[in-house]
């Protein structure tokens, strides 16, 4: 595989901004302490001491430990599945609702459907499947509006529980499109953050249902919140299609929760909430037509670069690589075919007289040098290693 | 980041080759083909479990994923700190707590070599894949059995051991595990 590899300018220019590795070659960052890292590593009796001279636990504790927490989102999977697999319950726990966190904080986002909701619940009822439950929110830019949430979510805690924590927990962010929540939207919840300018702002279950008791419910008052904007990072076409998902995901918690709304509502309101089932499945069986297409489209790239790395790689043995060593081989026999192996001392004398390269294999003993005497030749320097009589062999090159 | 499981694939070392095509024989040790000690325990699919968590990384964080695990990799595989590390999974003892401690000092070391500039939010699912990498390779190189409930335990002391280190403690993370458990139960 080819490397390009930096200069020591440039490594440590680089290394400013990026103190982890170097992606293209070399050692990765802190290779020159590997030794005391590895031997951290292999260190059991190091203990948690060795973490705390490490890191200075004041100066991390408490600022952005929420985030720290929040990233087990992306392990979560990983958790329940190892958990399940071994029967490890505390990691079945954490991982399932790390999994369902994600799934739920998602949603909470505005940025996935109800059915994605559906998946991780479901994911966090049955142990073994909650690897399953963020397939649908696969999407890692929603991983991150959940890391975040969570994050905030453990500031909080850990400031209700202990206040402990020297500063203040940052102040929840109004997450984007939060108010087309199905959560706030169906049970009305409390903190429902207020609807961003220029969203469109969905109505309350509770209040739609009031709303049509009194018969004063009116007609198309669902409207379709994807006229917001997609957040920074997410793919406008998925955003809107997530959108109608989560739209059509509230109609059928609509016509399952108010059954007054039902009966009272005007009759395209009934309609709706009697097809969206239908509707939502729809969307939600095209929404993971797309994300298995685009799942095979990288799968395939990624194929076609090993293809070519291997092609690449092939190439360079049978060529680059076997003729340099066709080379050397050819070389090396060469100038081995120029020296001269003796076993006697006469004979070695002898061509040393004629000037022509020799090597005494089988010097007298005890007093033998340890390195072959060579000839001087007459014009070059020659240079042997000699693996002593026991191997019997001439290992090194002629420079 | 594949490329990097890849590299798990050829035996551990980061600076051969390419990985091989697929429906190609795995290069190098074969996986143990005996059972389990314990019976019928069922294995873990490494690969699918690193990929897994890999695409749930954020793309902003993905080159700092691929960085992290790199230079991770290149300390657990590269010639120099590779002997040692079988020195230290060779010794007896409770391999569990080796294997989880030790990856919750190497991700504490990169975090503190990358002078505090490492994502936290990667922290503990990168030391989480460090593990996995670490134990897909003990298992290929047959070191001393590391049974699937060991890596469950190694998770375990990995998180017991990673969150005091950045200030959390380890019953504050379970009340947080239990509170919002209860929460999105109530749901």
């Amino acid at each position: 595989m080819p490397k390009t590899y930096l200069s020591v300018a440039m490594s440590r220019a680089w290394g400013f901004d990026n103190p982890i590795g170097d992606p293209f070659g070399g050692p990765a960052y802190g290779a020159r302490e590997s030794l005391g890292l590895v031997a951290a590593f292999a260190s059991v009796a190091a203990g948690v001491g060795m973490i705390g001279t490490g890191v200075a636990i004041t100066a991390l504790g408490g600022i952005t430990v929420g985030t720290l927490v929040g990233g087990a989102l992306i392990a979560g999977g990983v958790m329940s599945g190892v958990g399940t697999l071994t029967g490890n319950q505390k990691l079945v726990k954490w991982g399932n609702t790390l999994s369902m966190i994600g799934g739920v904080a998602t949603l909470g986002a505005g940025m996935v459907g109800g059915w994605q909701n559906a998946a991780a619940a479901e994911g966090a009822t049955f142990g073994s499947k909650a690897m399953g439950a963020l397939k649908g929110a696969v999407d890692p830019n929603m991983i991150k509006a959940g890391m975040d949430s969570v994050g905030t979510s453990f500031n909080q805690f850990t400031q209700n529980i202990s206040g402990s924590f020297n500063s203040p927990a940052p102040a929840p962010a109004a997450a984007p499109g939060a108010n087309i929540s199905s959560a706030n939207l169906v049970n009305g919840g409390p903190g429902a953050p207020a609807p961003q300018a220029g969203a469109t702002a969905l109505p309350d279950a509770n209040k739609l249902a009031a709303q049509a008791k009194a018969g004063a419910l009116p007609s198309g008052t669902i409207t379709n919140p994807s006229t917001m904007p997609a957040p920074a990072g997410v793919d406008p076409s998925r955003w809107a299609a997530m959108n109608e998902s989560s739209r059509q995901q509230v109609l059928v918690n609509l016509s399952g929760k108010s059954n007054g709304l039902l009966g009272m509502s005007p009759t395209t309101i009934t309609a709706v909430g009697m097809g969206a089932q239908a509707i939502g499945s729809m969307v939600a069986a095209k929404a993971n037509e797309k994300a298995a297409a685009e799942q095979a489209r990288v799968q395939k790239e990624y194929n076609d670069a090993m293809l070519v790395l291997n092609e690449r790689k092939t190439t360079l043995d049978e060529t680059v690589y076997a003729d340099q060593q066709k080379r050397l081989d050819d070389e090396l026999a060469r100038k081995m075919e120029q020296i001269k192996v003796v076993s006697t001392q006469a004979e070695y004398d002898a061509l040393s007289a004629a000037g022509e390269a020799a090597v005494l294999w089988s010097p007298p003993a005890p007093a033998a040098p340890a390195s072959p005497r060579v000839a001087a030749p007459p014009t070059k320097w020659w240079n042997f290693d000699v693996r002593g009589a026991a191997n019997s062999g001439v290992v090194g090159a002629v420079a | 980041m594949a490329g990097l499981l890849d590299i798990a694939n050829n035996g551990g070392m980061p600076d051969e080759g390419v990985p091989m095509p697929e429906g190609m024989p795995d290069e190098g040790v074969p996986m143990p083909e005996e059972p389990m000690p314990g019976g019928a325990e069922q294995d873990l699919d490494y690969d699918a479990q690193l990929q897994d968590m890999e695409s749930r990384v954020p793309g902003d964080l993905k080159e700092e994923w691929d960085r992290i695990m790199v230079a991770g990799m290149k300390f657990m595989f590269d010639k120099q700190g590779n002997s040692m590390i079988n020195k230290a999974l060779e010794t007896e003892g409770d391999q569990a707590k080796t294997v989880g401690e030790g990856c919750a000092r190497l991700m504490v070391m990169l975090f503190k070599e990358s002078r505090s500039k490492m994502s936290q939010e990667l922290i503990i699912p990168a030391g989480i894949a460090m593990m996995l990498l670490l134990v897909k390779y003990m298992k290929k190189a047959r070191f001393p059995a590391f049974t699937a409930a060991d890596l469950g335990r190694a998770v375990e002391i990995y998180m017991a051991t990673i969150l005091p280190a950045f200030g959390v403690q380890p019953e504050q993370f379970d009340q947080f595990i239990d509170q919002q458990a209860a929460q999105h139960e109530g749901r």
